[in-house]
């Protein structure tokens, strides 16, 4: 029946994502750098321009929070008395974390739709679903897609690119509109 | 000071293994829950652990007293670990570690009567993960341990029908790579 598989193909189903503007996802990030591989708990609120995450470590420990806007962020890693503030959320989390993580572009690649600007390459499946782009020199690779509040939004999406490897096991999607 | 010590090594001298279910809570510093989660663990000396949380955080994490194991099936990925490191992230890895483990690492306190000791564990070195573990103790059953994040963080780690010194089938210590995942072999690295 209609509910069980993505309807109206795939131009349809990227018009409706790009209708969700504020949201928020819980579940787990791995992030394997040239140095060092960590797994956290991701909790990643968005509303329009403005971000919050919270990465905890896998016992409940050494929680960091990265939030801003369209022109500000700011990043407390534990140990930290203190947040840094910075123009953009890259710029923190390269200098503080060593992390190269595209904070502006995976916010639109988690619902499974391309970020703004140049596409080097999209795939969709046969139910109108991304299945892997290519953008601003990283690839996206999505699966375990599913329904949530009328919408599929993928529940695994592997990031990699700049020698850097970001995966996203997402288990609570809520969409506030 | 030495009697919060003394006092929290008796408790584990008296524990050679520990098995319980328990609910892991995470809160913010304001209260509200961030992650809830409930699973298993299983501790034997000499640093032998098995710590499975179940769905929706699905994770299993393996010691055998000198590597670790953490299979994460959710990223499809196994990442394995010296042990030494990663007792800063694996506290429950505290009850089955030895005497030399604690002192160094630890300033331990100790309050309430000999049947409802709380003990306060705070990391001599400040760089660790954690600002503080409490361990609340029932008699000589550990009934939950608390984790102090410097972000004002607090997880509690309830444990449930907790058994102390039974017998643990070994093969629970014991971990064999599945098919098809990712594996990060971060025993020198890092």
């Amino acid at each position: 029946c209609a509910l069980l598989t993505p309807q109206g193909g795939q131009q349809q189903l990227q018009n409706q994502l790009s209708h969700i503007d504020s949201w928020q996802v819980r579940g787990k990030l791995s992030v394997r750098s040239p140095q060092d591989s960590v797994t956290g708990y991701l909790t990643w609120e968005q509303q329009q321009q403005d971000y919050q995450l919270f990465i905890t470590g896998p016992f409940g420990q050494g929680s960091s929070r990265l939030s801003g806007s369209a022109d500000f962020a700011e990043l407390l890693l534990p140990g930290w008395q203190s947040p840094q503030r910075a123009d953009n959320a890259e710029q923190l989390m390269l200098a503080h974390m060593g992390w190269n993580f595209p904070v502006s572009d995976i916010r639109h690649w988690v619902k499974g739709q391309p970020a703004p600007g140049q596409v080097s390459e999209l795939q969709f499946d046969d139910n109108g679903l991304l299945q892997q782009l290519q953008q601003h020199g990283w690839q996206v690779r999505y699966s375990r897609y599913s329904r949530h509040q009328g919408y599929w939004l993928p529940g695994l999406i592997k990031v990699s690119g700049h020698n850097f490897r970001f995966v996203f096991a997402i288990k609570e999607w809520t969409i506030n509109g | 000071e030495a009697s919060g010590l003394a006092a929290f090594l008796t408790k584990l001298k008296g524990m050679e293994s520990f098995q319980a279910a328990f609910v892991q809570t995470s809160r913010t510093h304001s209260g509200e829950i961030m992650q809830q989660m409930a699973g298993t663990l299983a501790v034997a000396k000499p640093g032998k652990m098995r710590w499975q949380t179940e769905d929706p955080y699905a994770q299993l994490v393996v010691s055998d007293g000198e590597l670790i194991w953490i299979y994460d099936m959710d990223l499809e990925q196994v990442t394995i670990r010296n042990m030494d490191q990663r007792v800063q992230e694996t506290p429950a890895l505290l009850l089955s570690g030895e005497r030399s483990q604690i002192d160094d690492s630890f300033v331990v306190s100790v309050e309430g009567g000999s049947d409802n000791a709380v003990f306060q564990l705070v990391p001599k070195d400040p760089s660790q993960l954690f600002q503080s573990l409490e361990f609340h103790y029932q008699g000589d059953d550990l009934q939950r341990m608390m984790i102090f994040d410097a972000a004002g963080q607090i997880t509690e780690i309830a444990f449930q029908q907790p058994q102390r010194n039974q017998a643990i089938d070994e093969q629970a210590f014991v971990f064999d790579v599945p098919e098809g995942v990712d594996v990060i072999d971060g025993r020198n690295a890092f």
